[in-house]
C-alpha cells in the first residue's frame, strides 16, 4: 500500500468508518487530499501532519507523546500504522522514554492519527574508527559512539544490493548510519550502515 | 503537478535533525540560518556561502551547484515515488565530497551524489525515514 493510500486508510480506521463517511465532517483537521497539497504549501513551516517527541506512556492501541513545545498529544495506532524500530515491528517495542517521528493526521479534539511512526530513529554520519564482529565504534560530531550491529543489520555500499556482508567498512571510512538510538546513552542499534 | 520548473540539480539525499530534537540531536542547533527545525519543511544546500562551499566541496565530485541563500525554496521529487515537497533552505549540508561517487538506485532510477539534506518532516513527506538516502531532483 503506497502513502497515499495508507493515509487514506489510516483516516477511516481511525474514525472507525470504512471511507464512506466524511472525514472533515468527523474532525479530521486535514484530510489525505489536504496533506498532498500541504508538502507544496508549507516550504520553511511546520507540518501538522508530523509529530516528534518523547513516548510517556503506551497502551493497547495509542501512546501519550510529549512534544518539544511540552505539549501532550495522544497518538492512535491501529492495525495499518506501519511501526519501525531497527526494523519493522509493532506497538509492543515501544517503551516509555523513547522518542519518535510520526506521519499521520491531526483529529480535532487534539490527537494525532499515525501513519507511519519511527521509534528513536537516527540517520548519524560519522567516522568510523573500529569495526568487528558484534560492534562498529564510530565518531559522531567529536563524540564517541558504538553501534550494535543486528542479525539483519546491512551494509549498502556504492553500485551495490544491500549485504549483510559488513567487511567494507573499515576504519576512517566516512559513513551514514540509520538506527534507532538506545535513550539516554551513545549507543544506537544499528539497521543501515552507507558506506 | 509538476515538482518545481527549472531543474537545479539531481543526485541523492539524506536527512539530517535541528532545533528541539532528542538523543544525538539534541546538541544540534537551529543551522547556519539559525532557523532550522526537524519538524519543519526545510533543507540543507551544499552552497549558501563560500565558508560552506569550503565545507562540503562537491566540486571534488565534479559538481557544479549554484549559490542559493537562507531561506531560498526548492522543489524536492523522491525520484522512487514521484513525491514532492517544497522546502527552504536553512543550514548547509550535506558533506557531498565525503561520498563522492555514491549511488542509490530504486530499480533503473538512480541518483549519485549527495545534494541535498532534508529535515525528517520534510524527508518523511516524501520517502521513508528508515531509507535513510533517496535518488532525488532539485528545483526552483
Amino acid at each position: 500500500m503506497d502513502t497515499m493510500n495508507r493515509r487514506r486508510f489510516l483516516a477511516a480506521t481511525a474514525l472507525g468508518g470504512a471511507g464512506v463517511v466524511s472525514a472533515a465532517g468527523l474532525g479530521m483537521l486535514s484530510t489525505a487530499t489536504d496533506a498532498e497539497a500541504a508538502d507544496l504549501d508549507l516550504a520553511g513551516q511546520l507540518d501538522p501532519n508530523f509529530l516528534e517527541g518523547r513516548v510517556v506512556s503506551v497502551d493497547a492501541s495509542s501512546l501519550i507523546v510529549l512534544t518539544p513545545d511540552l505539549v501532550m498529544r495522544r497518538t492512535l495506532v491501529t492495525n495499518g500504522t506501519q511501526v519501525w524500530k531497527v526494523r519493522d515491528t509493532t506497538l509492543e517495542a515501544v517503551r516509555a522514554d523513547d522518542h519518535l517521528y510520526a506521519r499521520g493526521l491531526p483529529m480535532q479534539d487534539g490527537t494525532f492519527a499515525a501513519d507511519s511512526i519511527w521509534i528513536n530513529i537516527v540517520n548519524l554520519h560519522a567516522e568510523v574508527v573500529g569495526v568487528d564482529a558484534s560492534t562498529l565504534r564510530f565518531n559522531h560530531h567529536g563524540e564517541a559512539w558504538t553501534g550494535h550491529l543486528q542479525p539483519d543489520t546491512v551494509a549498502r555500499y556504492s553500485m551495490r544490493a544491500p549485504s549483510r556482508d559488513l567487511s567494507g567498512v573499515t576504519t576512517g571510512q566516512h559513513v551514514q548510519v540509520v538506527g534507532a538510538w538506545r535513550p539516554g546513552t551513545n549507543e544506537v542499534d544499528v539497521s543501515t550502515v552507507f558506506a | 503537478m509538476a515538482c518545481g520548473t527549472t531543474q537545479v540539480a539531481r543526485g541523492l539525499t539524506t536527512w539530517f535533525c535541528c532545533g528541539n530534537a532528542f538523543g544525538p540531536c539534541g546538541a544540534a542547533g537551529h543551522g547556519a540560518c539559525g532557523t532550522c527545525n526537524s519538524g519543519s519543511h526545510q533543507c540543507a544546500w551544499p552552497n549558501i556561502s563560500s565558508a560552506c562551499l569550503g565545507v562540503t566541496n562537491p566540486g571534488r565530485c565534479g559538481l557544479n551547484l549554484g549559490r542559493f541563500g537562507c531561506g531560498h525554496r526548492f522543489f524536492i521529487e523522491n525520484l522512487c515515488n514521484t513525491r514532492c515537497v517544497a522546502v527552504t533552505i536553512a543550514d548547509c549540508g550535506p558533506a557531498t565530497d565525503q561520498f563522492c561517487g555514491e549511488r542509490v538506485c530504486c530499480g533503473s532510477t538512480c541518483g549519485t551524489n549527495r545534494v541535498m539534506d532534508l529535515t525528517p518532516s520534510a524527508f518523511s513527506s516524501i520517502g521513508s525515514l528508515s531509507a535513510g538516502i533517496l535518488p532525488c531532483r532539485v528545483a526552483n
